[in-house]
């Protein structure tokens, strides 16, 4: 069931073999850029071939996506924005890039895959993906407003559902 | 194992749909909804299965037939979309895998960089200026726009293969279509069952899902104001970090 991604560009990069490359992200405030959006994509996709090249149980396979998605993802972004929380403004001075990459598996015709990178929490992570045109983060929003709206809009009962 | 990366860096410009979404007819769609959640239980989920579950040396082929009998009206529609390049791909196709790869049965054209260009009538009316028109749910057929609806007809109606296919083409198209629907089906099962049965409102996720990944074939995409900016005014960040 679990296939292998494989993502490809001009240059292909091989992964196979010993883990070469520690992410090292830093902490501090930075102008993010292209190469920085670009590694972030680069470590994510290492990480997450790893994983799935380990062969080990699926519940040991989501606790290490869980790991992942912790470090590389805006988790508190998403949440809020999944939620639709309407409020106050977060600083307005951070930089968003949009990172394309082709998704190649074996037996499909490819896909896009954007990932959107953001250096809000002071570091690069992804806040967003959309796989051939559609907004994972929308998508997700749009779920979680139809999970309310069958509770009556009640984010108490939300939570005791899905705890 | 491969795991390369990046296409390509560009300026970040993200569309937010749902601003976008026009579906005045939702109450009459949401029932043909529920007749097509009805039908994909029934049938095509089953078949899915059985598909899923037989090897690839069957179905594979049956796919392959299939995309080969609607190249000659994807050709029609290059054609009319001024895509000279697109039709004249989709005519090798259709001559190669007609001929070598035995009547579409095997894909000889892509393995010779002959990708398939795929494009219907619904495309060559947004190529023409025709607007997308409100969201519609058609039985059996599922998500649509009142032009791909009318695109839809026209490709039913249509069809260049009566003209230019073989008699096996003409006489088997339409079946090895439905049964490459259920290869499709059961290659994409977490899909679609996440999609149709797991999510709170599969009506609205499928209507999203459409209408996003129809607009980026089309290369329809939303204005530049509906951006999704993670440092918007509007989005408090407070308690959730």
């Amino acid at each position: 069931m679990m296939s292998n991604l494989t993502f490809s560009r001009r240059h292909f990069m091989t992964c196979a073999g010993a883990a070469a490359l520690t992410s090292v992200l830093p902490t501090t405030s930075f102008a993010l850029n292209a190469s920085e959006a670009e590694g972030l994509v680069n470590n994510a996709v290492r990480d997450i071939n790893r994983v799935i090249a380990s062969g080990a149980s699926v519940n040991s396979m989501v606790n290490s996506f869980k790991g992942i998605f912790d470090r590389y993802a805006d988790t508190a972004y998403l949440a809020a924005y999944a939620l639709g929380n309407d409020g106050r403004s977060a600083s307005n001075a951070q930089k968003q890039i949009e990172v394309q990459t082709l998704a190649i598996l074996p037996g499909q015709s490819p896909f896009q895959v954007d990932f959107h990178v953001s250096d809000r929490p002071g570091r690069p992570v992804f806040f967003n993906l959309i796989v051939e045109g559609i907004n994972m983060l929308l998508t997700e929003r749009a779920e979680i407003g139809a999970l309310l709206d069958a509770r009556g809009g009640n984010l108490d009962a939300l939570i005791r559902d899905i705890s | 194992m491969t795991c390369g990366v990046i296409v390509a860096l560009t300026a970040c410009s993200v569309g937010d749909p749902t601003a976008l979404v026009n579906d005045p007819h939702e109450t009459a769609n949401r029932r043909v909804h529920a007749f097509n959640k009805g039908l994909d239980r029934s049938v095509l989920r089953p078949a899915g299965q059985m598909a899923a579950a037989t090897p690839d040396a069957f179905t594979v082929p049956i796919s392959n037939f299939a995309d080969n009998a609607g190249m000659p009206s994807a050709v029609a529609n290059g054609l009319l979309q001024g895509n000279i390049g697109g039709a004249a791909t989709n005519t090798m196709r259709f001559v190669v895998n007609s001929t070598v790869g035995v009547g579409g049965l095997f894909d000889p054209a892509s393995a010779i960089g002959l990708q398939e260009d795929d494009t219907d009538f619904g495309e060559t009316l947004a190529v023409w200026g025709v607007g997308e028109g409100a969201y519609i749910e058609l039985p059996v057929f599922g998500p649509s726009t009142q032009r791909d609806a009318i695109g839809t007809l026209v490709d039913l109606v249509f069809d260049p293969l009566d003209s230019t296919g073989h008699d096996i083409q003409q006489d088997y198209s339409t079946i090895a279509s439905g049964l490459g629907l259920a290869v499709t089906r059961g290659q994409f099962m977490d899909t679609f069952d996440g999609l149709l049965y797991e999510s709170a409102d599969s009506y609205s996720q499928a209507r999203l899902a459409y209408l996003q990944n129809r607009r980026f074939e089309l290369g329809e995409t939303t204005p530049a104001d509906q951006e999704i900016d993670p440092f918007a005014d509007d989005l408090s960040l407070e308690g959730f970090e």
